[in-house]
């Protein structure tokens, strides 16, 4: 608990410090750098919050309310774009779409046509959808789980009324949704608010390109520590507002399917045209380019150098992934066992809203105190325990929905027939949550896997992993020759994708 | 016989220990740089280095939270200013060795002795040889001339190189002056990107005519493809040269091998790792009699600006992001 909420702490405590050298730097940021900061910030949320808002709602009726076929695979199309770190599709697209770039020149040459006049690749909008693109499976699978949840008999009663799918949908289903649409909006702004390396890429400034800038050029702590505390206010707020808008209270309708749109031939296509173009620039497109790339600087050799990267990334997911699932499965199992818990596990989620570089020079900081040395196992427990932090609040969001739904009703019977509280646990809860375990380590593999500031602050000397080593080569322009780690990334991200997946629709 | 054989063990297994050294490397250069150089020390003495990459601050940040728990004997990285940020920080030992002060010119070391230069990198100007004479260029002051307007590609300021450059024109020619420059060169700028290699591939495919970089980025890029229409320009050498910078190293101040430590930098500054230190990656090397990789002969020699002590860019560095931020240079 300590440990958890430490970084929160530590940013807390040194942004009331002021000290002498670092005044004018701070004074410097204030008066010439914030302005532009919030209003970046700000156009880059609202946009990406929008578009997520948009694309996730819109393929979630195509696969719940809509007569489909192939809607398994639908499904598993929208999320696979989850696998691509945001850095990693903002460099595809800057890397094909400058100048310079493959795509740029190919209609440059081929056609005389300098698509740089049609499309900017670094205007605040481009960037928000690019980021969209990668972020909407978060939407999607919101808005997924509220309209299996939702209630049905209202959809009836409104079409009995005389109302049109689309009526019905705007007049019924959305009003219905403003809880998700909640949620979905601070989950993106929070993912947004956090991100480093996709936006530096566009050399697009946010608050966590102003805290590197203060921390590795100004040199100054102070002023990036102070620069923290306006988002993780913004995450306070984004919790709070969380709380007050619980989405979990929904219970699964008896009627659990429903069809509302029933498109004919002509609608059909039509759908088909406007997902294939979707899918292509989310999934197909990037993944395209990482192949080109990767057939272009294919070897043998190349192969065999990812291959310590790939055992690091994974023992890494895995650890991590365990430990991750196995503290949230213990926090929420206190939590069901002691309702005046919650709070304080909500409170444990403020990891999430802090970018990964502040969690990493916080736990270095406090763990100062205790006089360590990190260059060992320790090095790597460290490591374990900052990636805890940042993403414990989406493994433990997962697991609390399948929590919440096994009924106290179970835990009654169980307890009337002389069962212990531990035997309850292991013999009723653990069986019924074993699919979300799964899931939610899954989820948490991916993150870790993705994961790259607090990888390359806090681990041992000894370990790579895919994302650092994609970092390093990024930071150097050479694009080209991440694409045998992106794709290697990609694929597991995927294959953790497809699993979950596997486990939710039977594909 | 059995004690004996115990003895043997026991005495062997220290002996090996002893031989067996290790030294901490924490180090920001990327790993392909250092990786075949450190194999050679250790095949040359027996010395094992171990090392950590990643970038200068967190690396710095890191020396700072183990204190003197820390396991590095050596601080190395790229880029003055990171140097100078780890010794104003108290993190490097002075280091008294003839060998290095003999070797590193005193201008690519710190006063004191406790951060030393390995190879010399210079920024210098770019372009696209289809479009720019090399008669028409001079200075970086004159890129922010009108006759450069929308020709000029430039990496992000936030890169500590561009920050180095501005702290030596800053040195070189006064805050207003310099802040003057940088607004010229943001008026000509078509376009500013994340990294070198990315300005490089606008040069070369007419996006922009000229810009600024490393030249070792230059280098790998030709590597790849020789018929690019890019060539390297050395601005200044009627005043106060290119501006250069290095890659380093030092000494950490809690080190418990500085005995080994110094000797494995002195081997560094040596002719023998010179060679391999400088040409993997291109640079230049500090030592005069070490020859340069054919690629880096091919540019041309050049003077480089010898007068700006390489402590400064780190002194000034925060004076030139302010005064970039001034410019609206993003």
């Amino acid at each position: 608990m300590v440990l958890f909420t430490g970084p929160f702490f530590f940013i807390v405590i040194n942004s009331f410090k002021n000290p002498k050298s670092e005044t004018d730097h701070w004074n410097f940021l204030l008066t010439e750098t914030l302005p532009s900061l919030i209003s970046n910030t700000f156009i880059l949320i609202i946009s990406c919050v929008l578009l997520t808002l948009l694309f996730g709602f819109i393929q979630a009726v195509l696969t719940t309310i809509t007569d489909l076929k192939f809607k398994k695979y639908l499904h598993l199309f929208f999320i696979i774009p989850l696998a691509y770190p945001l850095y990693v599709i903002s460099y595809i697209y800057v890397g094909m779409f400058e100048y310079g770039g493959e795509i740029a020149t190919f209609f440059r040459e081929s056609f005389n046509l300098n698509i740089l006049s049609l499309i900017n690749i670094k205007h605040p909008l481009s960037i928000a959808l690019i980021f969209s693109f990668v972020l909407s499976p978060y939407s999607y699978l919101f808005f997924r789980s509220f309209l299996i949840r939702m209630n049905y008999k209202q959809i009836w009663c409104a079409r009995s009324l005389g109302k049109t799918p689309f009526q019905t949908l705007l007049s019924v289903i959305i009003p219905q949704a403003k809880p998700w649409i909640i949620a979905v909006s601070i989950l993106i702004s929070l993912e947004v608010l956090c991100d480093f390396g996709g936006v530096s890429i566009f050399n697009y400034e946010t608050f966590t390109v102003a805290i590197y800038e203060a921390w590795m050029g100004l040199f100054s702590l102070n002023s990036a520590i102070k620069l923290s505390l306006l988002p993780l206010l913004l995450a306070l707020i984004f919790f709070g507002l969380n709380l007050l808008v619980p989405i979990h209270n929904f219970k699964i309708d008896a009627i659990n399917s429903c069809i509302l749109f029933s498109p004919n031939i002509a609608q059909k296509f039509l759908i088909f045209v406007s997902v294939f173009i979707y899918l292509f620039f989310s999934l197909m497109l990037p993944l395209g380019v990482l192949l080109f790339w990767f057939s272009s600087n294919f070897s043998i050799s190349s192969l065999i150098a990812a291959a310590p990267y790939l055992f690091d990334t994974l023992l890494l997911g895995f650890s991590a992934g365990i430990i991750l699932s196995f503290l949230s499965l213990l926090y929420l199992t206190k939590e069901r066992l002691t309702s005046a818990f919650k709070p304080i596990t909500s409170f444990l989620k403020i990891g999430y809203a802090l970018p990964g570089t502040i969690v990493a020079i916080a736990l270095m900081n406090i763990l100062s105190i205790f006089n360590l040395n990190y260059f060992g196992t320790l090095a790597y427990i460290i490591l374990i325990l900052g990636l805890t932090i940042r993403f414990f609040a989406p493994v433990y969001d997962l697991q609390y929905n399948s929590y919440a739904s096994i009924s106290m009703k179970n835990d009654w019977a169980s307890r009337s027939l002389g069962a212990s509280k531990s035997k309850t646990f292991f013999q009723v809860h653990l069986p019924l949550l074993r699919p979300a375990l799964i899931s939610s380590f899954l989820l948490g593999f991916l993150e870790i896997i993705k994961e790259m500031p607090i990888t390359m602050i806090l681990r041992p000397h000894n370990t790579n992993t895919l994302s650092t080593k994609i970092y390093e080569l990024t930071s150097e322009g050479e694009w080209e020759q991440t694409s045998i780690f992106a794709l290697t990334l990609f694929v597991f991200g995927a294959l953790s994708l497809y699993s979950v997946s596997k486990k939710e629709e039977g594909l | 016989m059995k004690y004996l054989s115990l003895m043997v063990l026991i005495f062997g297994g220290l002996t090996c220990q002893t031989i067996a050294k290790e030294l901490v490397v924490y180090t920001s250069r990327k790993e392909h740089l250092v990786k075949d150089i450190f194999e050679l020390y250790t095949k040359k003495t027996g010395i094992k280095i171990k090392y950590k990459t990643g970038k200068a601050p967190a690396l710095i940040q890191t020396l700072k939270a183990e204190g003197s728990n820390t396991p590095a004997d050596i601080f190395m990285t790229v880029d003055a200013g990171n140097l100078w940020h780890a010794s104003s920080q108290d993190l490097l030992a002075r280091i008294e060795s003839k060998t290095l002060q003999s070797n590193i010119p005193s201008h690519l070391r710190e006063e004191n002795n406790k951060w030393f230069g390995l190879s010399i990198r210079a920024r210098t100007i770019a372009y696209n040889t289809k479009k720019v004479k090399a008669s028409e260029l001079t200075t970086y002051e004159d890129l922010a001339s009108k006759k450069w307007n929308k020709r000029l590609c430039l990496r992000t300021s936030k890169k500590v190189y561009n920050q180095s450059l501005v702290a030596m024109l800053i040195h070189e020619l006064g805050e207003k002056k310099a802040e003057e420059i940088v607004k010229g060169w943001v008026n000509n700028a078509v376009d500013i990107f994340s990294n070198d290699t990315a300005v490089l591939k606008a040069v070369a495919s007419g996006q922009c005519d000229l810009g600024i970089v490393n030249t070792y980025y230059y280098g790998r890029l030709k590597k790849k493809d020789n018929s690019l229409p890019v060539k390297l320009f050395w601005p200044n050498q009627k005043t106060y040269g290119v501006h250069i910078n290095i890659s380093g190293a030092g000494v950490t101040k809690y080190s418990k091998n500085k005995k080994e430590a110094t000797k494995f930098l002195e081997w560094l500054a040596g002719p023998e790792a010179q060679k391999q230190f400088a040409q993997v990656n291109m640079e230049n090397a500090i030592l005069d009699s070490v020859s340069q990789s054919k690629e880096v002969e091919s540019w041309g020699s050049y003077k480089g600006n010898s007068s700006f002590q390489l402590s400064k860019a780190g002194m000034l560095q925060s004076k030139a992001i302010k005064l970039m931020r001034r410019a609206n240079y993003k």
